[in-house]
């Protein structure tokens, strides 16, 4: 089945949904730091899709990536009306049960990815969260794979350095 | 001193791969694809009626047009205005009537003549209809697109049939015989 035939069939958009859309939230609920702004973000990516079908080229790459690139635009759009970054909220966080110091060690983490600017959270989130290629990130953010490595190198300086304080406070390595 | 721990980065990955759209977001796609839906074939049902009754009107009007005999022209040489052959006489100038535009149903006293072709136009091609309009033109309009002209009264205003052809433009002219201006 061709893309053309598949975003316009009911069932094949609904599997291609269900495909996809996770990837979708996740990005935008990383990013975004809050579970409705994530909901709303993924809804309009896939409205997006359906009213704009032909934007995408099969041949140029894959869906998942393209969708992230979608949903990265509306979220710029959504923080350019804001004029302000949301921080992640108490309600995002899934708080497990495991020992304090481990608690610890993944909410510094949490928060210091949350602290990082859009461009080098974007990555992290897309390469180490997600567990996407660089290429794949690369092309979700639309730009070079260079690029996103060096990003991702400066990411995780501005991360261990926040640790590191982190650490000090706690007497305990992360 | 370390201590000995899983690496934050994983259990933060697996908890971020854990997370899960509200379900409300698929039920909210899936009504905008249906919506989508409609009006997309709404749309293609709204073009394709559109394209039949197109048809059907272009079909009517082609039954219903009256054809029409073609009309003699004759073509002229241009020339310049004020080169007559005859001056005519000096008229008394009627009451001067401005921008009357009379249909063919007027009687035709100059039916016999030819029209003449208005210089520097295109010609009509031969399947072109053309539709013959009466107007009142005062000397100073048909000198100026270069007919000869008698040495008149400029404020003395004539009758004419002009040719007008489907692009709305004058192409051939003819001056009634019972006009001031003969």
């Amino acid at each position: 089945m061709t893309w053309s035939e598949t975003i316009r069939d009911r069932e094949s958009f609904t599997a291609l949904y269900r495909t996809h859309h996770p990837v979708v939230f996740r990005f935008a609920l990383s990013m975004a730091g809050d579970r409705a702004v994530a909901a709303d973000v993924t809804q309009d990516v896939f409205v997006w899709l359906i009213r704009h079908p032909d934007s995408f080229d099969p041949a140029r790459g894959e869906l998942s990536s393209f969708l992230i690139g979608v949903a990265r635009k509306f979220l710029l759009r959504r923080w350019q009306n804001d004029r302000r970054l949301v921080p992640l909220d108490e309600s995002t966080r899934q708080v497990t049960e495991r020992p304090d110091d481990e608690q610890n060690g993944v909410e510094a983490l949490r928060a210091a990815i949350a602290a990082l600017p859009p461009r080098y959270r974007e990555v992290v989130v897309l390469f180490d969260l997600e567990g996407l290629t660089y290429e794949e990130v690369a092309a979700a953010v639309g730009c070079a794979t260079g690029t996103v490595r060096s990003r991702l190198h400066r990411a995780r300086q501005f991360l261990a350095r926040k640790l590191e304080s982190k650490k000090e406070n706690l007497g305990c390595a992360v | 001193m370390t201590c000995p721990e899983p690496d934050p980065m994983a259990i933060l990955a697996a908890e971020h791969r854990a997370a899960r759209a509200p379900t409300g977001v698929e039920w909210a796609v899936q009504a905008e694809f249906d919506a989508v839906r409609r009006l997309r074939r709404r749309g293609r049902a709204a073009a394709g009626a559109a394209i039949a009754a197109m048809l059907v009107a272009g079909a009517f009007l082609a039954r219903e047009r009256p054809t029409r005999s073609p009309v003699a022209v004759k073509t002229v040489a241009p020339q310049p205005p004020g080169l007559g052959k005859a001056a005519a006489p000096v008229m008394k100038p009627p009451p001067r009537k401005r921008s009357l535009v009379r249909h063919e149903n007027l009687p035709r006293q100059s039916a016999g003549e030819p029209f003449v072709a208005i210089p520097y136009t295109v010609p009509l091609a031969p399947e072109e209809r053309a539709t013959m309009v009466r107007i009142t033109l005062s000397p100073a309009a048909i000198a100026a697109v270069g007919f000869p002209l008698p040495a008149i009264d400029p404020g003395n205003d004539t009758l004419a049939d002009v040719l007008v052809g489907e692009d709305g433009r004058a192409h051939a002219i003819r001056i009634v015989a019972d006009s001031n201006f003969r």
